[in-house]
């Protein structure tokens, strides 16, 4: 499980450098991504089901990269996009793309469920999360605006 | 006040072109379009973008009517260029630098950061950090090294010679099932289907899918349908190219 993990931070941080993200925000990239598939991992080693496990990795890095990005003003994609890598259904799309070519019907339709499946409760979770997060940062700026 | 409104129009449309090809959400390029559009006080303001191209006009009582129509054909990741013209807009908008300066700016700033050996050593890091990610063994592991080496190599080929992109998905999947169960045959321990999946890995477009789904939910059909079909279209070539890849294989075999 640890070297899962770290297999995710490695992984990111090499694809931070793909992506052309400057060298100071490299290392924050790279613990977006493996918080993300550490709590993929440990969702899925608690007995949640896959969904679940998706929801709830793409939930907590939208939290932090939202924090990172206050913290390092920066555009929340920066850290984002690099956090979702270890849990997008890339695989998923390359498996879909596969048994369409090989002919297979019924593996075909369920591959292509699943991808969406996944790339939905992704893109929920990232939503969800982003919500909150901007309804308590307004209410946080209204609060000290009050105070002042 | 007078200004040079072309000027500001075409600044909008090269920071609205920069974050679309850069793979940007579309909303965002809307947004920081606009942001910019708005410093002119002018009373009309219009900007679409979409993922293949971005329009804006600009009107006023006391002016002719601008429009510009820019479309975008490359979709690539950089997040380089979303943090530098994010900057320079923020910059114009809050006065802190002139149109003059920010355009300048953001037509000459740098667009690639590493140079191509960077780049293939990234490649290989990221197919052995995911063969580690996807529960691989040791010999998974250095398998799937081995093979990111062979596609950085046909990365860095495919940069040179600027080959088509669908078809160095094809050749690209080739080489990586090929290497895979050319490897396979020398040592039989070694999963396959491990080394394939991760090797692929900085290849499949499972961000562009995702951005895709997120652009439907915020209402931009266009877009995220566009999105999604590229990301089908890029698998497919992968898929292909695996598949002859393996074809080739038992042939040889």
């Amino acid at each position: 499980m640890l070297l899962q993990i770290l297999g995710a931070g490695v992984a990111i941080f090499f694809f931070a450098f793909l992506l052309e993200t400057p060298k100071k925000y490299i290392w924050f990239t790279a613990i977006t991504g493996a918080l993300g598939g550490a709590a993929y991992l440990l969702s899925l080693a608690v007995g949640m089901t896959d969904v679940f496990a998706y929801f709830f990795s793409a939930f907590l890095v939208t939290v932090c990269s939202n924090i990172f990005a206050k913290i390092l003003k920066t555009p929340v994609t920066v850290f984002l996009i690099a956090g979702i890598i270890p849990t997008v259904p890339g695989a998923g799309v390359y498996n879909l793309a596969y048994s369409v070519i090989i002919g297979d019907a019924d593996l075909s339709l369920f591959y292509l469920l699943e991808t969406l499946k996944f790339a939905g409760t992704i893109s929920l979770g990232i939503f969800v999360a982003e919500t909150i997060f901007r309804v308590i940062m307004r209410e946080l700026i209204y609060r000290k605006s009050r105070l002042l | 006040m007078e200004k040079n409104y072309k000027l500001l129009v075409k600044m909008a449309i090269l920071a609205g072109e920069l974050l679309l090809s850069s793979g940007a959400e579309t909303c965002r390029v809307d947004d920081t379009m606009r942001r910019i559009l708005n410093t002119s006080g002018l009373e009309t303001i219009e900007t679409l973008a979409v993922l293949t191209g971005i329009m804006v006009t600009l009107d006023d009582e006391s002016i002719e009517t601008i429009t510009y129509v820019k479309s975008v054909s490359e979709i690539g990741l950089n997040i380089n260029n979303i943090i530098v013209v994010n900057d320079i807009s923020r910059k114009f908008c809050n006065q802190e630098i002139t149109l003059e300066d920010a355009y300048t700016k953001l037509k000459t700033f740098k667009r690639k950061r590493y140079n191509t050996w960077l780049y293939s050593i990234s490649i290989i890091g990221v197919v052995i950090g995911f063969s580690m990610f996807f529960g691989g063994k040791f010999l998974d592991i250095v398998a799937t090294g081995f093979t990111g080496v062979i596609l950085a190599v046909f990365l860095a080929f495919g940069k040179r010679f600027r080959i088509n992109s669908f078809i160095h998905n094809i050749i690209n999947g080739a080489g990586i099932a090929l290497t895979a169960m050319g490897l396979h045959l020398f040592v039989q321990n070694i999963n396959t289907e491990i080394v394939i999946i991760s090797s692929i890995m900085p290849l499949v477009p499972g961000v562009a899918l995702t951005n895709g789904v997120r652009d439907v939910l915020e209402g931009d059909y266009i877009s995220g349908s566009s999105r999604m079909l590229t990301a089908f279209l890029v698998a497919a070539g992968i898929a292909i190219g695996i598949g002859t890849g393996l074809m080739i294989f038992n042939w040889i075999r």
